[in-house]
């Protein structure tokens, strides 16, 4: 189902969720794009976007991610930590990044989740995911997904990105990952040395069973050797 | 004050020497003199200062709002112990919700609110007072607008019939988490008092709705301190939750802490918040742990993590491992890809996989 922001405290847009709303969790997909240098952004101390009312009125943390342009660095990003608040209120840790960094956006693919239960869990459900015809010297050997009638969890770290020259797309099969769930994602690369801008971010895109990223940038190259994804895609 | 020569005359009132005299319902009271202790607790000045405040707030009032208070006043008369109704005056109706209000932390109400009677009794699945904790499970709330508040006394000996004179609030206003109302930080940690296993502990509660300061009936519980609940003397199910202050493994050098990894109905959702450093470059380390609920499945999750130190702000992905062995249970941390980062804070969810 779909859902539009009432408001929020950090002067963005109106935002659209794609949402499953269940008592014991709450899964949102959507995108907002935002501006450090508004009033609103600045005197808030934690981001906070109004929604219809959750499933919940409380969640323990989870991470969203937050994007970010530099010139020297093209497209980066980190984690920040998201949680619902009430019914109507999810909060955004504000973490600061450089102050030449522009262009941010904050790209929910979560989960929310309550306390520990007290049940006796089965853990089942993950799908026989195989990762086949990688670009040759690349390799994913950490991976799992799972699927149900309402969303999906995938889960990759692939190496060796490198492996393609820069501006190159590459593409994985994900073999048994059902073919009519699509999604518009993002490759987050950690970088191999010290440094403090977050992680090289790659457009990226699950469609028709397969993985498929458009590569790193020429100003991406010297960084980008490998690459994580973790997503909840809404499906229903 | 002056006093009348005798004490014989009726409408005597005030103190002389060690005797004190008052007119209770038509009968002259004569009682010990009773000395204030010196001082004030903080918390009582605290109290004493809140509700001066609130209490002169009322003389603001406009006349239209007074005339309101008086006439809830006349709704909230309650019914004393002994059947007969209790005076309640416009200002004591004012102080007593706007106490209320103030006690979880809302605004001073002016115009009085609309009268209720429907702030229900609290219901609960079942409750433990053990040496480790104390626990209402399974609480019923009315809405989101409801808060606990909870009194209880100190330890009192198990022959003890009547500790209800002994309660302190230990809860001024309590959400219930997750179905749960935990009290054992406010009670041991900010009250000072001790759980003693054996022991007699006094309990009342009940609910205050926020949005008008109206509170709900009273429960009354006494309890003996024990490792069963109180209701169906049933061992306490803790939540799957994995749970680490802090572990340093000397051989790998590798660091954990403020550990919380619950699992969820949901095909196991996992919700995991952990910090973990591997100060060289053994990335992986077993922590062997003991007291793991039982409900904590044999799997494996995979969450993301920020970097804290070396590049902070860089995110990679942690696998983590619950083993169930014989004697203890293995957690195993493990950054898959090894990057320049080695410390990092986890704030993820996910489900949890066969491994």
């Amino acid at each position: 189902m779909i859902i539009t922001s009432t408001g929020n405290n950090f002067g963005a847009e109106p935002v659209e969720f794609k949402v499953v709303l269940n008592e014991n969790y709450v899964i949102l997909n959507g995108r907002v794009l935002f501006d450090r240098k508004t009033e609103e952004y600045k005197a808030a101390d934690v981001l906070e976007i109004y929604v219809p009312d959750l499933s919940m009125k409380r969640s323990m943390e989870t991470a969203v991610f937050m994007n970010y342009t530099s010139k020297q660095y093209d497209r980066n990003g980190t984690i920040v930590r998201s949680w619902i608040k009430d019914k109507n209120t999810i909060c955004l840790e504000k973490v600061e990044v450089n102050a030449a960094y522009t262009d941010f956006e904050f790209v929910f693919f979560c989960a929310y989740l309550p306390k520990g239960q007290r049940e006796t869990f089965i853990v089942d459900g993950e799908i026989d995911l195989q990762i086949e015809n990688l670009p040759k010297n690349m390799y994913c050997e950490h991976y799992c997904a799972y699927v149900n009638e309402s969303w999906a969890l995938i889960c990759l770290g692939i190496e060796n990105i490198g492996a393609v020259d820069f501006g190159t797309q590459f593409t994985l099969d994900l073999v048994n990952f059902p073919k009519d769930i699509s999604a518009e994602l993002l490759l987050s690369c950690p970088m191999g040395y010290a440094q403090g801008w977050g992680n090289s971010t790659l457009p990226a895109r699950i469609q028709n069973g397969q993985f498929i990223c458009d590569g790193y940038t020429e100003l991406q190259d010297p960084q980008v050797s490998c690459g994580v994804i973790k997503a909840y895609i809404v499906t229903e | 004050m002056k006093a009348l020569p005798s004490i014989a005359f009726n409408e005597f009132r005030g103190s002389a020497g060690d005797v004190t005299a008052r007119v209770s319902q038509g009968r002259q009271v004569l009682s010990a003199r009773t000395v204030p202790a010196k001082g004030k607790t903080p918390a009582q000045a605290v109290s004493r200062n809140r509700l001066s405040k609130i209490s002169r707030s009322y003389k603001k009032l406009s006349d239209g709002q007074m005339k309101a208070w008086a006439a809830l006043a006349e709704k909230m008369k309650g019914i004393s112990t002994f059947g007969q109704a209790a005076e309640l005056t416009p200002h004591n109706a004012f102080v007593r919700i706007n106490s209320n209000r103030e006690m979880v932390g809302k605004p001073l109400l002016t115009d009085a609110p609309v009268y209720t009677t429907d702030v229900p009794e609290v219901e609960y699945e079942d409750f433990w007072i053990t040496p480790e904790r104390i626990v209402f499970m399974n609480v019923h709330q009315p809405s989101d607008n409801h808060f606990l508040v909870v009194k209880m006394s100190p330890a009192q000996s198990p022959g003890v019939t009547n500790g209800w004179s002994k309660t302190v609030i230990v809860a001024p206003g309590v959400d219930v988490e997750y179905g749960d109302v935990e009290l054992t930080e406010r009670y041991v940690d900010i009250k000072g008092f001790e759980l003693e296993a054996g022991k007699k502990y006094f309990c009342e509660f009940w609910w205050l709705d926020s949005t008008t300061g109206f509170t709900g009936e009273s429960m009354w519980v006494s309890a003996i301190c024990k490792e069963t609940s109180v209701g169906y003397d049933a061992p306490y199910v803790p939540r799957a939750i994995v749970e680490i202050d802090e572990m340093y493994l000397e051989s790998t050098r590798n660091y954990i802490s403020d550990t919380a990894i619950g699992f969820s109905k949901g095909s196991t959702m996992v919700n995991a918040k952990f910090h973990y450093e591997f100060r060289n470059t053994r990335v992986n380390a077993y922590y062997e742990l003991d007291n793991v609920p039982d409900s904590v499945p044999n799997c494996r999750i995979f969450v993301l993590g920020r970097g804290t130190r070396l590049s902070p702000r860089s995110v990679n992905m942690i696998r983590v491992d619950f083993t169930p062995k014989e004697e203890y249970f293995e957690v195993q941390v493990c950054p898959e890809i090894y990057r320049a980062e080695h410390y990092y804070d986890v704030f993820d969810t996910t489900i949890a996989i066969k491994k």
